[in-house]
């Protein structure tokens, strides 16, 4: 908007300013670096040419423990997550093919660098924001506390679970793009939770 | 401005560092992204209303990384990269409206823009906390218009291009955002 489009508006002009006056620059309250140098790692693939190899190398399916959380928090499961992302078809088709050797021991081990990365990323976010939401606690509804913590559980739950099955098996995308999706879910339920008006002492 | 919490341990990016993520440089990438995530983190935050930004902020710069080696220099790395930062919302929102997405289903956890008004307003909540909130309460084509056209600084053409719909449809947004944001404001 300029000023000359509603000229001698006053009303338009207070938006105008407003609007100028808004930061172009925000960083993000966590950094996404990690998580998107998993994505970007995890996208040189090699088109699989067999199924068969899909079923070896895949991590075992731990599916179960989204649905647990799912049922309790989750409405958009990790199937979902991977329906949308239009990822689901083609990272599905294509599996990493696993280098030999010394190779292989690198590649892992970068993995697990990315993964810790991811989780420690987070972790440090969400501390910080369970920390505000203690101060909070007592001043929310015994119902809304009730229903925050049996989420964060099944929320935990999941997370600790996607890690132990990443750390059987560090080149599963599958999963690590569920990790990351249920710790976006935590990141969010405490930011909103962090934002609900409390009740007056 | 709070400091920010992205590690900033990382360079200024270089001359050359395009080049070298074009070659497949993830460490020149990362340069690239510290440089420009600010600005696409402001865009992604106002476009969704808070809701999937960091999602988007996410996707924008896997998207960056592989369009990367089609960038030819005709524009600003910084203006490319917004550009491609609106189009891959444009393409999120499509898919949005085909799926219901809620992390939390409890009626009383649900406020729309919450997020964003709280990150957007740390700084300086008393000049921009009403019209933050209110341009999240926008209706998605109304915000998008009002966001791309009065605060980024796009053309309505060139919006109307990224949407694929008439410049008309784009200052019928527009007119509609600014309307509801000066009411809002007034109150």
């Amino acid at each position: 908007m300029t000023e000359h489009e509603h000229p001698g508006d006053p009303r338009a002009e207070r938006l105008w300013r407003a609007a100028a006056s808004l930061s172009r620059d925000i960083p993000p309250a966590v950094d996404p670096w990690p998580a998107i140098r998993a994505r970007i790692e995890a996208d040189r693939v090699v088109p699989l040419t067999g199924v068969a190899s899909r079923a070896v190398h895949r991590a075992p399916p731990s599916w179960r423990l989204v649905a647990a959380a799912a049922a309790l928090v989750i409405v958009s499961s990790a199937v979902t997550l991977l329906a949308v992302r239009g990822r689901t078809t083609s990272q599905v088709a294509a599996i990493r093919t696993p280098p030999a050797g010394a190779a292989a021991m690198i590649a892992v081990d970068r993995r697990r660098q990315l993964v810790a990365d991811v989780c420690g990323s987070y972790d440090a976010a969400a501390s910080d924001l369970e920390r505000a939401l203690r101060t909070r606690r007592d001043r929310l509804s015994p119902r809304t506390v009730r229903v925050l913590e049996e989420s964060l559980r099944a929320i935990d739950q999941a997370i600790g679970e996607a890690r132990s099955a990443l750390e059987k098996d560090p080149a599963s995308q599958d999963m690590l793009d569920l990790l990351d999706s249920v710790y976006r879910q935590k990141l969010d339920l405490l930011r909103r939770a962090n934002a609900l008006p409390l009740r007056s002492s | 401005m709070p400091p920010s919490p992205v590690p900033s341990k990382v360079p200024s990016p270089s001359d050359d560092d395009i080049a070298r993520a074009q070659r497949g440089d993830v460490d020149a990438f990362e340069r690239l992204y510290r440089a420009h995530v600010g600005r696409v983190n402001a865009l992604c935050i106002r476009l969704t209303a808070g809701q999937g930004a960091d999602e988007l902020l996410q996707d924008v710069f896997v998207r960056v990384w592989e369009k990367l080696p089609s960038f030819r220099g005709e524009s600003a790395l910084g203006t490319w990269v917004h550009r491609l930062a609106v189009n891959v919302f444009l393409l999120s929102r499509r898919g949005e409206q085909r799926r219901e997405a809620r992390v939390v289903a409890a009626e009383y956890l649900d406020e729309p823009g919450v997020e964003a008004v709280q990150v957007l307003v740390r700084d300086d909540p008393d000049a921009r906390m009403d019209l933050e909130r209110a341009i999240a309460l926008l209706p998605p084509g109304a915000r998008a218009a009002f966001v791309l056209h009065d605060i980024e600084g796009y053309k309505h053409e060139e919006i109307a291009e990224m949407q694929g719909v008439a410049a008309a449809t784009v200052r019928a947004h527009l007119h509609r955002a600014r309307k509801m944001l000066m009411e809002e404001l007034d109150r």
